[in-house]
Formats: structure tokens, C-alpha cells, sequence
């Protein structure tokens, strides 16, 4: 917890600088050298091995679960998300329509009617 | 998609390699995650430091965009905390695995810290999942439930890897909060994982 705040200080220090954006890169390799280095502790422990179906199922149950109960909580506020809760600053540029595919679901269409600068967007895009 | 999969890639080549024996033992005996953590917290922080969005996500944020990471996390210990019901584990390691909510590297290997290479196991699978799920049903959820709801079934990982998938179904208005949502339980992952770790 304690390297984190000390990367975030080393981070505003060099931020603008060509190492800092070297340094976030490494984040991805780094990610893959600890999950080898977890599947080696994984893999060197024989009574784990044994018991992988298991953990397995075990692993299945509680994503479901986190996730019904997330969505659960949602539903519950979600009428104060009618409009995309978004500032105005992030949605003038209008740049900001360029990146996304064609908008494909009917529900984008009915949210356009709602939130003006939704509609905005769409006739950007 | 690709991403995740590189990853599990990369564990399930180490889970081979050492089950044939190819690593030393030296590794096997002396943790070699610990130290690989290390570097992670710290190039995690620089590149969050180093991100000029960063302040400004500070600086515009409304109490009500907060509303809904508070809804995922409240919601996935909800639903962990019943499940853990019928399982072997107990209620606060079921809930240290939901707060993974995706971000499955760190969560694993600090429930690997805490708790064994069991339970951490169990958190990367089921974190993987997470992330895997929310990619496949973002589309259906979207149309369905509404974009929050895809927004927090992503949990922490709406602001990498599920963002594209996101942008594409729910729409670019929602990117903004989908990237606050993410960042808020980034932050929070490691607090809630070591807090019912240590219960």
C-alpha cells in the first residue's frame, strides 16, 4: 500500500517526462512475470493441483454471486442515473466522438432523446 | 479479450513448467510473488501519478457519480457474503475474493500473502472471470438492465481493459463515469483485500 503512494510521489515528479511513460508501459510485462510467478507457487504445490476443479467451481460461484449482487445495488439507483452523469468540460471537445464504433443498440437511440448532448454526439458520429 | 488471455496464458504457463519440473526449486522454496508485488505497486503508482487525467477525474467529480462504485462494492459483498453460505470458506475470505472486483493481479497475490495459495487461486480464477463475463455480456447487459449495470459488473476493470467494450455498446457519454467507477475501486481494492484478509 505504502509503494503505491510512493509510486503515485515518483509518478507527479516525472510526469511530462519520455521515463514516466516507459516506466507505465512496464506495468503490462510486469503484470505477466507476477502471474508466471503465481502459477510457478501454484503449480510447485501438489495438494493445490489435486484440489483445481474444485477451487474451480468454488471461483464460478462467488464471480456469479459478486456480480448478481452488484447488479442488484444497481438497479436500485439507477433512477438517479437517467442522464449520463458527465461534466460539460469532458464533453465539449469534439474530438470526443471520434473513437467509438457505430452506435448499435436501440437503447442508445432512446437514451439520445433524453440527454441532449447525447444527441449532440450522434450527429457527430 | 486478448489481454486476459496473454495473462492466463502466462499462468498457466508457469503452472505447467513447474508441475513438469522444469523451475528450480530455488523459486518454488523462496516466493518469487512477493517481490514481483513490489515492482507492481510501484510501477502502478507511477503510471497513476504520471497521468495528467488523474487530476482532472479529481477535480470534476460529483457526489452522485460516487453512487456507483459504492453500489458495486456494497452489492458484490452482498452477494459473496450469502454465497459464502454454501462454501467451505468463510464469509470474510469469500468477500476478500469479491474485492477483487476484476482487478484479479493484485488481489490474487495479496490474497496469496494473507490467506495461501488456495484462496488466492480461487480470487484469480473467479477475478478473471469477472473480467472475462463482462466482456462477453456487455451487449446484453447494456440492453437489458441499462449501461450502469455493464459499468459495474466491470468493477475495477472499466477503466483498461472492459473500457473499449463498454464505449462501443453502452455509448461515449458513459465513459467518463466508467473510468471514475474504476479508479475509485482500484484504489479500494487493495484496503478491502488486506481488511478482510486480516479479519
Amino acid at each position: 500500500m505504502g509503494l503505491m503512494f510512493l509510486g503515485i510521489a515518483v509518478g507527479l515528479l516525472l510526469r511530462g517526462r519520455p521515463l514516466a511513460a516507459k516506466l507505465a508501459r512496464c506495468v503490462t510485462p510486469a503484470i505477466m512475470l507476477l502471474l508466471f510467478a503465481l502459477g510457478i507457487s501454484v503449480g510447485g504445490n501438489t495438494t493445490l493441483m489435486a484440489n483445481l476443479p474444485k477451487l474451480g467451481g468454488a471461483a464460478v460461484v462467488l464471480t456469479v454471486s459478486a456480480i448478481a449482487g452488484s447488479i442488484a445495488c444497481v438497479l436500485c439507483i439507477r433512477r438517479f442515473f437517467r442522464q449520463p452523469p458527465e461534466p460539460d468540460a469532458l464533453t465539449t471537445p469534439p474530438d470526443t466522438g471520434g473513437q467509438t464504433g457505430a452506435p448499435s443498440s436501440s437503447s442508445r437511440v432512446s437514451r439520445a432523446s433524453r440527454a441532449s448532448h447525447a444527441s449532440q454526439e450522434d450527429s457527430q458520429a | 479479450m486478448k489481454g486476459s488471455l496473454v495473462i492466463l496464458f502466462f499462468f498457466g504457463a508457469g503452472v505447467l513448467l513447474a508441475r513438469m519440473g522444469f523451475i528450480p526449486d530455488y523459486f518454488i522454496e523462496h516466493d518469487m510473488t512477493l517481490y514481483m508485488l513490489w515492482l507492481l505497486m510501484i510501477l502502478v503508482g507511477i503510471s497513476m501519478g504520471s497521468d495528467r487525467r488523474l487530476g482532472e477525474m479529481l477535480r470534476s467529480l460529483r457526489p452522485r457519480v460516487l453512487l456507483l462504485p459504492l453500489a458495486t462494492t456494497v452489492g458484490t459483498f452482498a452477494g459473496t457474503a450469502l454465497v459464502s453460505l454454501f462454501l467451505v470458506y468463510s464469509a470474510a475470505e469469500c468477500m476478500a475474493v469479491g474485492a477483487g472486483f476484476a482487478y484479479y493481479s493484485l488481489s490474487s497475490i495479496f490474497i496469496t500473502q494473507y490467506k495461501g495459495p488456495e484462496l488466492g487461486t480461487i480470487a484469480l480464477i473467479s477475478n478473471i472471470l469477472r473480467e472475462l463475463f463482462t466482456l462477453l455480456f456487455t451487449p446484453l447487459l447494456v440492453r437489458y438492465m441499462g449501461p450502469i449495470a455493464a459499468i459495474s459488473c466491470g468493477g475495477a476493470s472499466t477503466v483498461d481493459t472492459t473500457l473499449p467494450v463498454i464505449t462501443r455498446y453502452a455509448g461515449n457519454q458513459w465513459v467518463f463515469i466508467s473510468i471514475v467507477h474504476a479508479l475509485v475501486l482500484d484504489f479500494s481494492v487493495p484496503f478491502w483485500v488486506t481488511f478482510f484478509c486480516s479479519i
